[in-house]
């Protein structure tokens, strides 16, 4: 898929007819997982490239749809992908998006704890987020199954960006609580309707999709679990951090997403911090702090070719 | 003796002429490279003469058919002594060059990594007794020579006259290998990373460079310098971009050495060979057996044996028993010689 290509008056036009004025429950109706969007039925999710995207970059957002964390599509809709794929256009960086929002919930409790739309490049992602199931529950056992989402991305998605020119996606998971350990055979099975020889810790999950993508977690600090109390943060950080060494984005505003995302695609292609923080000075409401915040502890990823000398 | 302008203005087009008056090639050349030869003439112009000489006799051989097969590449040593090297195949690498010769493969490591050419040039694989000896030493060969050269470390290793560096192979083969023989290729590079953890090694740099494989036989070896090894846990000094990528996490400023890595690479270099190096597509398209390609895609999975054991039962499922499949390509296909 992704044969088209951003236009942001589209998004404009969809956004006054399908999301403005409207509630979160009003904008995703759906009640139950729809099989379009069902992992273990999908056999493959293919970013390729095409005259009109010559370059084709996938970005994954894989947002945690668990309680009040329905909040992150709501956004999404509300402008959070027009953002994400204009400011990506407009700064130029080095690829033409290609988009897939997956919602993440619990594989111990929830029905539907995986779901991936097709990657898109134009206003048909729109409507497939709008049709994706916010089920909302989650298991209150603290901790949510992202690992669903890096194994998704390492074993049904393929892309042109690396497969013909060595470039890696990128892939976002979001949410306000700490990783399950990854995921059981059975769990495996169940959800992504494969039979792996094992058991797939969190570690493993994520060193698979980093195969292929720039593997990044944001963390809603001031929402849910995390913004709760301060103990609340700690162990969503002291959860992520090890797994994630400097890719762990803490973002105090929600509404400020597709800002940070930009951000750190920008920091992961070479670009120095501050000058990313600064470029959104204007942008109002203290953008640029918040940016600053959640990148502050990225580091870029070094790529480039030929041999880099280390420590030791 | 011929003048230098005399040499310098025939064109190539009358190399033959120019050496048939002198003997023929081979002995024409011989007589002039004696006089002109820039280690004992002291004309300033004689390097260039020299070279000019070269090319005459390597387009009047080739007029006749008499050329033999390879392009020469000359070397200077640090100690000044000069020596040339005939090679099939030129292909660059992360630090330096790589010359597939007829019975040696050279890596030309360049002088910004001469630290680590170094360390290589004096490793020498060791083995637990006789029997391991007799199994494994033909796939790890040690450097047969290293010399320092004003292009960089040259360091040579034997190369049997079936072996074929495998990103040549794949190349020859359109970029993807059949998957009954990926298969044995990933039974090599696991028989490979099973000595690298007994060493208590890790390689770092299995890859389209440094395998070299025998469709003949089915042998898989690991050839060129040790440039990033290290020993298990400790730091790494230095490791090439597309380790990097594959494992991110050995750039992170507390990182060491682990038997894990070499397994990855492995797998990794087996899913380039089949032409999908992120491994997504293999296993939603058919084109490989389902329990060869989810191995491929998954982490590696204890230590080395256990891994293997892990493969065997993939291989098995994908494949059934072993049996021998010949793959028809030989090394004169691929370099022409």
């Amino acid at each position: 898929m992704g044969n088209g290509r951003w236009d942001s008056s589209s998004w404009t036009a969809y956004a006054a007819g399908t999301v403005k004025g409207r509630t979160r429950s009003q904008i995703f109706t759906s009640t139950d997982l729809a099989e379009e969007f069902d992992p273990a039925r999908i056999k493959v999710r293919e970013s390729r490239d095409g005259p009109l995207n010559p370059a084709a970059t996938p970005i994954v957002l894989a947002s945690d749809v668990t309680g009040s964390m329905g909040e992150i599509a709501h956004v999404l809709m509300r402008d959070g992908l027009n953002t994400l794929a204009t400011e990506v256009y407009e700064r130029k960086l080095g690829g033409d998006p290609h988009v897939m929002v997956m919602a993440v919930g619990d594989a111990r409790t929830d029905r539907a704890p995986l779901q991936a739309t097709q990657f898109e490049a134009d206003i048909g992602l729109a409507d497939q987020v709008r049709r994706l199931y916010v089920e909302g529950n989650g298991g209150a056992n603290d901790g949510e199954s992202y690992s669903g989402a890096h194994l998704f991305a390492a074993l049904k998605t393929s892309h042109d960006a690396y497969e013909v020119r060595r470039r890696k996606g990128y892939l976002f998971t979001i949410g306000d609580e700490p990783i399950h350990d990854g995921m059981t055979r059975d769990q495996v099975k169940r959800v992504l309707g494969l039979d792996v020889e094992a058991d797939i810790s969190a570690r493993d999950a994520i060193a698979m999709a980093s195969r292929t993508y720039e593997v990044f977690h944001v963390v809603l600090c001031n929402e849910g679990y995390a913004g709760g109390s301060r103990a609340g943060l700690d162990r969503v950080m002291r959860s992520w951090k090890p797994l994630l060494p400097e890719r762990v984005m803490p973002l105090e505003r929600v509404d400020l997403l597709a800002e940070a995302v930009v951000s750190a695609i920008q920091v992961a292609e070479g670009q120095h911090k501050d000058a990313v923080a600064a470029s959104w000075t204007g942008k109002g409401n203290g953008t640029a702090l918040v940016v600053a915040n959640a990148i502050g502890g990225l580091a870029a990823s070094g790529r480039g070719g030929g041999v880099r000398r280390l420590g030791a | 003796m011929a003048a230098a302008r005399d040499i310098l203005d025939t064109p190539r087009s009358a190399a033959a002429a120019f050496f048939a008056a002198r003997g023929g090639p081979a002995e024409g050349f011989r007589r002039l490279a004696r006089h002109w030869h820039p280690d004992v003439n002291r004309d300033p112009g004689a390097g260039e003469v020299f070279r000019h000489l070269v090319a005459l006799r390597v387009a009047a051989e080739a007029a006749a058919g008499t050329r033999p097969a390879g392009t020469v590449r000359s070397f200077r040593g640090t100690d000044d002594r000069a020596f040339e090297m005939r090679h099939l195949r030129a292909r660059p690498f992360d630090a330096g060059e790589i010359l597939v010769g007829r019975s040696s493969v050279a890596y030309v490591v360049s002088e910004d990594f001469a630290d680590l050419a170094e360390t290589a040039a004096a490793w020498r694989p060791r083995f637990a007794d006789a029997a391991m000896r007799a199994e494994m030493e033909r796939f790890l060969p040690a450097p047969a020579t290293a010399v320092a050269t004003t292009a960089g470390r040259v360091m040579g290793y034997r190369r049997t006259p079936d072996q074929i560096l495998l990103g040549d192979l794949v190349g020859h083969l359109g970029g993807r290998l059949d998957p009954f023989h990926a298969a044995w290729l990933a039974s090599g590079l696991m028989n490979l990373c099973c000595w690298l953890e007994w060493a208590g090694l890790s390689h770092g740099w299995i890859g389209p460079d440094t395998v070299l494989v025998s469709p003949t036989f089915h042998s898989v070896a690991l050839t060129g310098p040790f440039l990033f090894a290290a020993p298990l846990g400790t730091g790494l000094a230095a490791l090439p971009e597309r380790t990097l990528s594959v494992v991110p996490r050995l750039g992170l400023p507390d990182a060491v050495a682990e038997g894990a890595t070499d397994r990855e690479l492995a797998r990794l270099t087996v899913r380039e060979a089949l032409g999908d190096p992120g491994g997504g597509r293999i296993l939603s398209d058919g084109s490989v057996p389902q329990a060869f390609a989810l191995w491929l895609a998954t982490p590696p999975a204890g230590d080395a044996r256990r891994d293997y054991a892990g493969w065997e039962t993939a291989r098995e499922a994908a494949f059934g028993p072993r049996r021998f499949v010949e793959l028809k390509v030989s090394s004169p296909d691929v370099y022409g010689a």
